[in-house]
């Protein structure tokens, strides 16, 4: 996992309020996932990482790997 | 690019809102609730009862900023309202404010239906009016009742709205050291973000009975084609990638800008435009009344200078900046130092 990926987790790791949050884990399965939470995905990416992620995509995904793909790739 | 409106002066503004103030309340079992209300920043917001109409709130603003500036009714020449909860689909609803406060019947009349940018675009409008046909005072009705269209379960929608309307009175000063400066922007491509899906008596949207029926979406939510419907993702995603751009461009061709008033959307917008612009206008300040009031549409931007300033002064040069349903943004720069700034009335 590349330095980069490791960023998107931590950060990812904060808004769902998941320590332990593994690139492997189902989105389906977590306890928190909403709009909101895309809101706050979208507006991590574009403060830290200066990306437009569109929210559409995030809903789409459907393993925690799967966004960290989405905004790398952007 | 910015444009500009000679001679037009900002004299006062007044809001209205209803007395009931719902309470965004959680419990310690609903994480989803809770977080949201975190997110969003809003504590409690003012709602009209089903009595209460958009124009009874203007009504209320309109009469208290004419007594307060002493202006006669025989003295307004235009009167511009923005809404998009009107009295009735027909007809607009500045007519019937004309009537209840009595203006003349040369007064020019017109309804806008504009949400979230409503102030910024019927400032642009009135001002732009004001100067072509020289008319020496104008007044700006803005306001929504848009709790009336949420539906009690929307999970999110539920939470933001506020019912308000404002009143902004202007002058004509027919001197050019009184500007206005704006820019605006529209992507109709948008239009599906912020809808009411039927509204309409005639045409393809006409309303029918199997409008009123309620469904769930995949996020729990639940309302009909007569509720308000949020595409809340792309609505973000526009105001944090198209707002600070437009907001740099002023700030960088304007000087002496200590506030900027934007549309107060939710606290996640708030702040992510805030950081943008702190990065290279440190000294700008941001004032806030989502806390209290919530999103309160068109009457947002009048409602957070009233909320802050109605025993201070705003010093400096003011940047207003109005986003949302169209999609649309539009900023305006006014000075509002001279500006009579009155304490918010509740009915």
């Amino acid at each position: 996992m590349s330095k980069n990926s490791k960023k998107i987790l931590n950060h990812l790791s904060k808004i769902l309020e998941k320590k332990n949050l593994k690139p492997t884990d189902n989105i389906s399965e977590l306890k928190l996932f909403d709009s909101i939470i895309i809101l706050q995905i979208i507006n991590m990416c574009n403060l830290n990482f200066k990306k437009k992620i569109d929210g559409l995509q995030i809903s789409k995904c459907k393993k925690i790997i799967d966004i960290i793909n989405l905004i790398e790739k952007k | 690019m910015i444009k500009e409106i000679n001679g037009i002066k900002i004299e006062g503004i007044s809001c209205c809102v209803p007395k009931k103030t719902v309470l965004n309340k959680y419990s310690k079992e609903n994480q989803h609730r809770a977080r949201a209300i975190k997110a969003i920043g809003i504590e409690r917001r003012p709602v009209a009862n089903e009595n209460i109409n958009t124009s009874d709130l203007v009504l209320k603003s309109a009469k208290n900023i004419l007594k307060k500036l002493k202006w006669k009714v025989n003295d307004v020449d235009i009167l511009i309202f923005v809404t998009q909860t009107p009295d009735y689909l027909t007809p607009a609803t500045s007519g019937i404010l004309q009537d209840k406060l009595n203006l003349k019947k040369s007064t020019f009349v017109l309804d806008i239906n504009l949400g979230c940018s409503g102030y910024t675009h019927g400032l642009i409008t009135i001002s732009s009016l004001m100067q072509n046909l020289k008319l020496k005072k104008g007044l700006l009705a803005v306001g929504d009742v848009t709790t009336q269209l949420v539906n009690n379960k929307d999970n999110v929608s539920n939470l933001l709205f506020g019912d308000a309307g404002s009143v902004t009175a202007l002058l004509n000063t027919e001197n050019n050291s009184n500007k206005i400066l704006c820019n605006y922007y529209s992507d109709g491509s948008g239009f599906e973000d912020i809808i009411v899906n039927t509204h309409s008596l005639s045409g393809r949207n006409k309303i029918s009975k199997s409008d009123f029926k309620k469904k769930k979406d995949k996020n729990n939510n639940i309302r009909s084609n007569i509720n308000i419907k949020l595409n809340g993702p792309n609505i973000f995603s526009f105001a944090i990638n198209t707002i600070p751009p437009t907001l740099k461009k002023i700030l960088k061709n304007v000087k002496n800008i200590k506030y900027c008033f934007l549309h107060q959307a939710n606290k996640m917008i708030q702040e992510n435009i805030s950081s943008h612009i702190k990065q290279n206008y440190k000294n700008v300040i941001f004032p806030s009344s989502l806390k209290n009031f919530g999103n309160t549409s068109s009457a947002s931007i009048p409602i957070t200078i009233c909320s802050n300033f109605s025993k201070k002064k705003i010093k400096g040069n003011s940047i207003f900046c109005g986003f949302g349903v169209g999609l649309s943004i539009s900023t305006v720069v006014v000075n509002l130092s001279k500006t009579k700034i009155f304490k918010i009335i509740k009915i």
